[in-house]
């Protein structure tokens, strides 16, 4: 009995906004939409003089309110930032979900760009899902014109019940159109959306039962639909979960929790993807009825492959074959055959001779001589080193990672990874794109953003400079380990478990860090030159343009350190660390190199190929990759965490890592290993 | 752009704001895709004047814009 009264409470609570509709005086008007689609610019046009901005509460993140007149109603319009979704991941999103959820407005207007409606539909479906009285605004007509997309507002009004407008705001175009609607939607007696002939999104029968489930075991009084808390639930949103935990008993989140269980364990490719694979189907089937463009383009994932790629069975072998590949391609071809042409024929036999013999016969002065020429000079050391070995490694590996990239390979390699994860308990999602990406701001920006103690703040700092975010320091550093097979091999053994490390510690450290993304296969297919090249191409301008004022820095600061004797008192001073870990007092050199950049150090490492044995190599590159990452980093680190935290932080990495050198010297030593 | 890791397709002015409170952004040309996070570099004017010449020189295969 009690809770059939509950239930109803609910139901009634869900639809409050619409019995208070009748004869309206004041409206709550709360505007949504990804950035940049021009809802402030609505917000402008429906707005009179009295506009407030204030920062929401406990953020930094504002939002303006403003006050405006629709006939005889008062509006009152709130302008919220940007959002993509309703399961929130930044802070921004979360303050606009935030205010739809406290706000309970009349109407959600969610402006969307008439560009791109197939990215931004989900959207509005989610809204309409979670209940709420959506009003769609579709803008930027006029470049939708541009781009000949034709939109049939009443097609998409039709499916889904909700009123749709067409505009360009910023060309004042549709405006009139927009605020008659919206005062008809405001006085209308029903609300649109309780108009139950609208299409359902089409989500798997599990979980459309689980939503239904979950929502009917929901008693206490919320200030959103049943059916919203359900999804969001479902899909794992922190604060819903604290919500519901916090409202319901013990027995009846327990059965919450379980029901949502049982379906994320029938689908191992995460209840995140599916649920926006269904809704991804439903805005499909919508602007296949509503959208007229030129270019429509479908097409059906290559399924034999694909079980063989996503398979654990076939594809991890397939993974150790493209890293073959890839060694043989950067670390043969790259590594060795091209950089031995360039460094021992082009820069050995003439650049380099013909340097030192111009600054004899034009420079008198010894020191100027060795900034130019010489063992550390900018030409013949800092340009050689980037000419000659890091350019063919670095170019390679950019081709063949192009490749990969363009060929739809990762996201099976994401969701195998994934899945892989998954079954041992790790939060594989996290870290995958920033082991697989390019920079190594992802990290500092997730450590920044989420974390709250300060301990947890070094910690994964700490994280952050032991792991390997940048994968183009990664690729020379893997090009000087395929100079030899074996170390190779290991080197990738030691790397993984680096990564498994990594992943382990931020899944428990970070457990709420983009617990889940949706990923979507495109289909396979053999990439385009001409993409690949651009590709390749823009990536070894990055890499140029941040490199090469660090090789001619360091060569500089080499220099000076020579001049005033001190680079070799520091190089004396690391040859005791370097026969603890068994190796030649040159590589102390190379060591010092590293601090600049790793794959400079590397390029040092390279220069001493011809005394390392096997044993050394492994040694100088598995500890180079444990080392500090770059002096920016290093910077960095002293920005953010102060002066003694970053030195702290320097001296237990280079501890870890030397420290990690002189145990794999006594192994190897102890076990008699050779490489 | 679209993301190779995920799929999802984001402009690159999208990809700016999980940027924002790092250190390193004013200085960085990374963008990173709003879906999963994983980081790509926006193509320069170089690049793109390289992919017209490349798009006249292999004009059987459209490229995209
Ligand atoms: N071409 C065109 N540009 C628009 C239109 N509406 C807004 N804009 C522009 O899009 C940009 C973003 O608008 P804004 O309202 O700030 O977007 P918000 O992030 O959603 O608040 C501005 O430069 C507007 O001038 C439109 O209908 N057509
Ligand atoms: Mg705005």
């Amino acid at each position: 009995m009690m809770n059939e009264q509950n239930l109803e409470m609910n139901k009634i609570n869900v639809s409050a906004s619409s019995q208070t509709r009748k004869k309206k005086k004041h409206a709550k008007i709360v505007i949504v939409g990804s950035p940049n689609v021009g809802k402030s610019v609505l917000f402008n046009a429906l707005t009179g003089a009295y506009v407030t901005v204030s920062n929401y509460p406990g953020t930094t993140v504002e939002l303006s309110n403003g006050k405006g007149r629709l006939n005889s109603i008062s509006l009152n319009i709130i302008d919220t930032p940007g959002m993509y979704r309703l399961l929130p991941i930044t802070e921004e999103e979360r303050v606009a979900r935030n205010v739809l959820i406290n706000e309970s407005p009349d109407v959600v207007i969610h402006v969307v760009d008439a560009k791109n409606l197939n990215r931004m539909l989900p959207m509005t479906l989610q809204l309409k899902n979670a209940g709420l009285p959506v009003f769609l605004v579709i803008n930027m007509m006029d470049e939708a014109d541009r781009l000949s997309i034709k939109i049939d507002p009443a097609q998409i009004e039709h499916i889904l019940q909700i009123p749709v407008v067409t505009t360009a705001l910023a060309r004042n175009r549709g405006i009139k159109e927009l605020k008659k609607r919206l005062s008809d939607f405001l006085q209308s007696e029903t609300r649109f959306s309780d108009n139950h002939r609208s299409v359902e999104i089409p989500y798997p029968p599990l979980i459309k039962k689980a939503i239904q489930t979950i929502s009917s075991l929901l008693k206490s009084r919320y200030a959103l639909s049943a059916n919203m808390l359900a999804y969001l639930f479902l899909l794992g949103d922190k604060e819903v979960w604290k919500m519901i935990e916090g409202k319901e008993p013990d027995s009846v989140f327990q059965q919450i929790k379980e029901t949502r269980e049982k379906v994320k364990a029938a689908y191992h490719v995460g209840l995140d993807l599916e649920i926006a694979k269904s809704e991804r189907a439903l805005t499909d089937q919508i602007l296949k009825k509503a959208v007229k463009s030129s270019a429509e383009k479908t097409t059906t994932p290559t399924g034999f492959l694909d079980r063989l790629f996503l398979s654990p069975y076939t594809g991890f072998p397939i993974i150790i074959l493209v890293l073959y590949l890839f060694y043989l391609f950067v670390g043969v071809l790259g590594a060795q055959t091209i950089v031995d042409f360039l460094e021992i024929s082009v820069f050995g036999q003439y650049i380099n001779p013909l340097v030192n013999k111009l600054l004899v016969s034009w420079v008198p002065w010894q020191p100027i001589r060795d900034l130019f020429g010489g063992e550390y000079g900018i030409i013949t050391l800092g340009i050689r080193y980037a000419i000659a070995i890091i350019l063919p490694i670095v170019g390679t590996f950019f081709l063949a990672f192009s490749f990969i990239e363009d060929s739809g390979y990762l996201p099976r390699l994401a969701l195998l990874v994934d899945r892989f994860f998954k079954k041992i308990g790790l939060n594989g999602r996290a870290v995958l794109p920033i082991v697989l990406g390019f920079g190594c701001d992802t990290m500092a920006t997730v450590v920044t953003r989420t974390l709250e103690t300060k301990r947890e703040r070094i910690i994964s700092t700490l994280l952050l400079t032991l792991a390997i975010p940048c994968s183009a320091q990664l690729g020379v550093l893997l090009a000087m380990a395929s100079t030899n097979p074996k170390v190779l091999w290991v080197w990738i053994g030691i790397v993984l478990m680096i990564f498994f490390l990594i992943g382990f510690l931020s899944s428990k450290l970070m457990p709420g860090v983009r617990p889940s993304f949706y990923i979507e296969l495109p289909p396979l297919r053999f990439p385009r030159p001409a993409n690949i090249l651009v590709k390749t191409y823009t990536r070894m301008e990055w890499y140029f343009k941040e490199v090469l004022p660090f090789f001619v820095l360091a060569s500089v600061l080499l220099w000076l350190g020579q001049l005033t004797g001190l680079f070799e008192i520091i190089v004396n001073g690391m040859k005791p660390l370097m026969s603890w870990m068994g190796l030649p007092g040159d590589t102390a050199v190379a060591f010092i190199f590293g601090f600049f950049r790793r794959d400079y150090g590397a390029a040092g490492l390279y220069d001493l190929r011809g005394i390392l044995t096997g044993n050394q190599l492994l040694i100088a590159i598995t500890v180079m990759t444990l080392f500090v990452p770059c002096i920016a980093q290093f910077a960095v680190t002293i920005k953010e965490r102060g002066i003694k935290t970053a030195l702290g932080m320097f001296f237990f990495v280079m501890l870890f890592a030397f420290g990690t050198g002189i145990v794999l010297h006594k192994l190897f030593a102890f076990t008699g290993i050779v490489l | 752009m679209k993301c190779p890791l995920c799929g999802y397709e984001y402009q690159p002015e999208e990809a700016k704001s999980p940027c924002e409170s790092c250190p390193l952004h004013q200085s960085c040309s990374l963008v990173c895709c709003p879906n999963c996070g994983y980081e790509m570099l926006p193509e320069s004017k170089t690049a793109k004047k390289l992919r017209k010449l490349l798009s006249f020189k292999f004009n059987k295969n459209k490229v995209e814009p």
